[in-house]
């Protein structure tokens, strides 16, 4: 019924358009935030048709041909699909989010206008085949975040943002570095045409610390937590759904078409390791709830490098699939965040207390996204945990397991810790319940992703039934 | 997926019990009833047609699964007199569905899902009555599920396979992590501390059914099948590994046993006891390689008499309006029955070797005297201050100070009901290394070894006094312990995230402002760069003088 060659090239586009016709309605007078909405909304629509479609064995794409290799080649695939699902359903909800939270203010239209160019530009990064156009979507999702992180523009923001701006696009020279070196030994940038093919140790290394610094490991995580300064629509849209899977969905795009060197995965597993361990630490220690939960996603992110550095199905599957499920409880527990900060007017958590009475529906949505990150059965972080970690069991040194095993440990005390200051503990003030929890977008939106973090456990078959076909065959 | 039919009625009960409860309090109550009892008959159907469906679980696991909706029933109908929260209901449900679904699955996966299902119970159980308590309770259980993860992903990793019937492991860590897991889990030292915490505030419904049956159950259930499926001849560390854990285990709770003076808290600590003596025997049992389905029924006895140690105490705490001892005095006065279910626990508890021969086959002293003479110092002492600890609430209850209330009448019911398994097992059946049931009387042992404990019981009897008083100011938590650990390393980790942020902070724009700074200087020019220019220039001249770098 549809054609997959253009519903790939309209998901792609779709978002970009959508961007400027946010900013086209604000000059009309009509609402930029409903427009970004309901762009944001069909392009759901389109990467489930195009889920639907590869999970159906049907490939397809486009091409843009260009001078030196350089095509813009797009490819309909069930990773980039199925990527492209998660990104935009999260970003979906999060715009609906945003209809209660930014609401007014002078850079309204610019958030929206933004947010959609981010979301058109993770479309075309899950696509995008050529290690060109990857670079090229990697660093518009760059200066959006720098916009979006600076969205209040206070002189601190401003500092955060550009500390944002400089590691990606540090990390981003890498990739273009990388890109530079593989087409140097292999004499293309098309990563269909690389499968099977061993590249050098410097740009296998490339990649790595591209990913690394897009996906915050450690030590270049540090601009993070910082970014918690944007609003939380915007933390969550980077920190939970769509920027910082950017590095690691690469990491395993361009790694399932080239082998990755033994050794490298060690120190992959290493790196990630430690950068696991020293977050956890940190939200151990840190009292601002933006920040406990943005040191939480640098956490959960070594364990998807671990699954994907193990490799083979447990391995990358199980990081798929903590892809999607961590997304969607990660996105809950900032947008929590962001009804706790509405209700409190504070991000300390030591100010807090007693919250679970004035705010229970989001003391339930909180509880279930927290059980889901750390893994608890029959949340869906469970699954992908446990795949992780059977995966690596196989190639993984032990001390390697050994810290992950502390990592998920210190995960349990982290958000326990939190979840018991905020809501449970007696805090040093009483809040009463006055009215609605908070406006009904961002209800709804928090309670559809804890929803949706139980059923993923319950359902987990739908999910890892495509990530089985990626690998190749059923479950 | 047909086998966890049994489990599904329960959770399907939950789910309404969660929708209803709000409106119809009562409804909550019936549903609870009505779903573990329809688990119940879920299992004894699967039984009957296990022939015909695959993948059907064996008898030794439908037995358990059994009893586990036995307690849950027990638990249903005790709490319907006490407990009005639609939250207590649905937690009993969906705690009886995870239970069952652990014990009856036929893979590690599903079980440690289920198993660790019972986290949230656990926490939602005890959050009502003790916030601190119930994280504690779930940080502890949790970090022991992450053990269990970690050692059933080795198990995968070598394998390739999570159904038990194709598993069979020769990987110690595996083997190890497993163990220490299902121990973790039921409670063994280190992970013992919430138990009694728990024991002051929760109901008694809740400690009979997951503390001491359900806990206790599923444990001794996993450990049956480590030794018997998965790990049949399991490593020599191992077998000295599980003594060593079981013997500081029964050490630290024979020890808190001594200096309390309630009923709840005694039974807190014979809880964690009990574990440790299972662990201890089944470590002596392996030492001397023999079979160990026996000692495996030990402990489902124990679990069994537990359970109903917890009910007869709530009973007659209602009836007292306390459990202390002072309380309890003149308790067997008004109610017999109550006064003997209690004395049988007790001196079951306490494996008293003179009841062994009519009830409890004391398997764990002969095994230990068995496998190291030295280690049946540990089921002794185990036995000494269950004792003593026993003696004094006992003897309590047949003091004549004053007349008490009567026991409720189906509060009394219940906790004589929880006891039929301990005589249904005494009398009846044991659980045998084939998975089967067989008619078989708990046997007799006499002889040396008996006498000697005697002995050294009574001599403890006469000891225990002086050991006391230490024993008081004696606190150790390995939770609090592990806190301030963590806390520690997290401070140093935390330090060095800091310093790389200061890096990224300062570095990059003092490494940008210093070469700035050099080259606008280098652009305008100074003494000191001419000087620094012309003696480059020199050298390299030299060195171009001299050949050059060939």
């Amino acid at each position: 019924m549809f054609d997959i060659n253009g519903i790939i090239l309209v998901s792609v586009l779709f978002p970009f358009v959508g961007s400027v016709l946010a900013v086209i309605a604000n000059r009309l007078g009509g609402d930029s935030g409903k427009t970004a909405l309901y762009c944001a909304g069909l392009t759901f629509i389109l990467s489930l048709l195009a889920l639907h479609y590869t999970s159906r064995g049907y490939a397809g794409g486009f091409i843009l041909s260009m001078p030196m290799g350089m095509d813009l080649r797009l490819v309909g695939d069930l990773m980039g699909a199925y990527m492209a699902c998660a990104s935009s359903f999260l970003s979906f909800i999060i715009m609906y989010y945003s209809q209660g939270y930014i609401t007014e203010g002078p850079y309204k239209t610019e958030f929206y206008a933004v947010a959609m160019l981010f979301l058109g530009a993770m479309t075309g990064l899950v696509y995008s085949v050529n290690l060109i156009w990857l670079f090229v979507f990697w660093e518009i999702t760059a200066v959006c975040s720098w916009r979006l992180v600076g969205y209040f523009r206070a002189p601190n923001d401003v500092l955060k943002a550009n500390k944002t701006f400089i590691i990606t696009v540090f990390g981003a020279l890498f990739l273009l570095l990388a890109a530079v070196a593989i087409a140097d030994d292999a004499g293309t940038l098309d990563l269909t045409q690389l499968r099977g093919a061993h590249i050098s140790l410097a740009a296998t290394a490339f990649i790595i610390l591209a990913a690394f610094s897009k996906s915050a490991v450690f030590p270049f995580s540090c601009w993070l937590p910082d970014a918690g300064v944007a609003p939380s629509p915007v933390t969550a849209l980077l920190h939970a759904a769509v920027l910082v899977k950017i590095g690691v969905f690469a990491f395993a795009r361009i790694f399932s078409y080239i082998p990755l060197d033994p050794d490298m995965a060690q120190l992959v597993m290493y790196v990630a390791g430690i950068s696991s361990l020293i977050a956890g630490a940190a939200a151990l220690k840190e009292t601002n709830i933006k920040r406990i939960i943005a040191y939480s996603t640098i956490s959960q992110l070594g364990f998807i490098f671990l699954g994907i550095a193990a490799g083979g199905f447990m391995g990358m599957g199980g990081a798929l699939l903590f892809m999607l499920m961590h997304g969607a409880a990660k996105g809950g527990l900032f947008l929590c965040a962001g009804i706790i900060e509405h209700k409190t007017h504070t991000k300390d958590i030591t100010q807090m207390g007693g919250l679970a009475k004035v705010l229970p529906v989001t003391a339930f949505a909180f509880a279930f996204c927290a059980l889901s990150v750390m893994g608890i059965p029959p949340f869906g972080g469970f699954f992908s945990k446990f795949m992780v970690f059977a995966g690596a069991a196989r190639t993984a040194p032990w001390p390697v397991m050994a810290i992950f095993a502390g990592a998920a440990a210190l995960t349990l005390a982290y958000l326990s810790r939190a979840f018991y200051i905020i809501f449970i503990a007696a805090g040093p003030k009483e809040y009463q319940k006055d009215g609605h929890e908070a406006p009904r977008q961002m209800l709804i939106s928090v309670v559809v992703l804890a929803v949706i973090s139980l059923l993923l456990g319950v359902f987990s078959y739908v999910p890892l039934g495509y990530i089985a076909e990626i690998f190749g065959g059923a479950l | 997926m047909t086998i966890y039919f049994p489990a599904a009625f329960p959770l399907a009960c939950a789910l309404l019990a969660a929708a209803l409860g709000k409106f119809m309090p009562r409804a909550a109550k019936f549903l609870a009833f009505a779903g573990t009892s329809l688990a119940f008959i879920g299992l004894i159907t699967l039984n009957n047609f296990s022939n015909i469906i695959n993948n059907a679980p064996d008898t030794a696991a439908l037995t358990i699964a059994c009893f586990i909706a036995l307690y849950g029933i027990l638990a249903s109908l005790w709490a319907a007199q006490e407990e009005e929260s639609p939250l207590f209901y649905f937690n009993i449900l969906l705690s009886t569905a995870f239970a069952v679904g652990a014990v009856i699955t036929d893979n590690l996966l599903a079980m440690l899902f289920f198993w660790e299902g019972l986290l949230i119970t656990l926490y939602l159980f005890l959050m009502p009555y003790n916030k601190d308590t119930a994280l504690k309770a779930f940080l502890i259980n949790a970090a022991g599920d992450i053990v269990l993860l970690a050692g059933i992903c080795l198990f995968y990793a070598n394998s390739h396979s999570l159904l038990y019937v194709s598993l069979i492991g020769d990987n110690f860590w595996a083997f190890a992590l497993i163990f220490c897991g299902a121990a973790a889990k039921a409670g063994a030292f280190p992970f013992h501390s919430w138990i009694a915490p728990a024991a002051k505030d929760a109901p008694f419904a809740f400690l009979a059914m997951m503390p001491a049956a359900f806990e206790k159950l599923l444990a001794i259930f996993l450990l049956g099948r480590i030794f018997i499926v998965l790990f049949p001849v399991p490593p020599d560390m191992a077998r000295v590994f599980a003594c060593i854990i079981g013997a500081i285990t029964v050490i630290v709770s024979a020890a808190r046993m001594l200096v309390f003076k309630d009923l709840r808290g005694l039974l807190a600590w014979a809880v964690v006891m009990q574990i440790g003596l299972f662990i201890t025997a089944l470590g002596a049992r392996l030492i001397t390689e023999t079979d160990i389905s026996y000692i495996l029924n030990h402990g489902i006895f124990k679990a069994a008499l537990l359970a109903c140690a917890f009910f007869t105490a709530g009973a007659l705490n209602k009836a007292c309006g306390g459990n202390d001892i002072a309380a309890l005095r003149g308790a067997a006065k008004t109610d017999i029955l109550l006064f003997a279910a209690l004395l049988i626990c007790a001196l079951g508890l306490a494996g008293v070797s003179i009841v062994d021969i009519i009830f409890i086959p004391n398997a764990a002293l002969i095994d230990c005297y068995d496998a190291m003479p030295m280690l049946a110092a540990v089921p002794a002492a185990a036995a000494l201050s269950a004792l003593f600890a026993f003696g004094k609430v006992l003897l309590a209850m047949l003091h004549k100070t004053h007349k008490i209330a009567r026991p409720a009448g189906l509060q009394k019911a219940i906790a004589l009901a929880a006891f039929a398994p301990v005589l249904f097992f005494t009398f009846g059946l044991e659980f045998s290394a084939e998975h089967l049931f067989l008619p078989h009387f708990s046997g007799v042992h006499t002889g040396a070894v008996s006498v000697i404990c005697i002995v050294l019981l009574l001599a403890g009897l006469l000891l225990a006094a002086k050991v006391k008083q230490p024993v008081y100011e004696f606190k150790y938590d390995t939770y609090d312990r592990a806190k301030a650990a963590i806390s520690f390393c997290a401070d140093i980790l935390f330090m060095v995230d800091r310093v790389m942020d200061k890096l990224f902070d300062y570095l990059p724009s003092q490494v940008v402002k210093n070469l700035a700074r050099g080259l606008s200087q280098a652009h305008r020019g100074n003494t000191p760069q001419y000087i620094i220019w012309a003696v480059a220039g020199i050298a390299v001249f030299i060195i171009l003088a001299w050949g050059g770098l060939k």
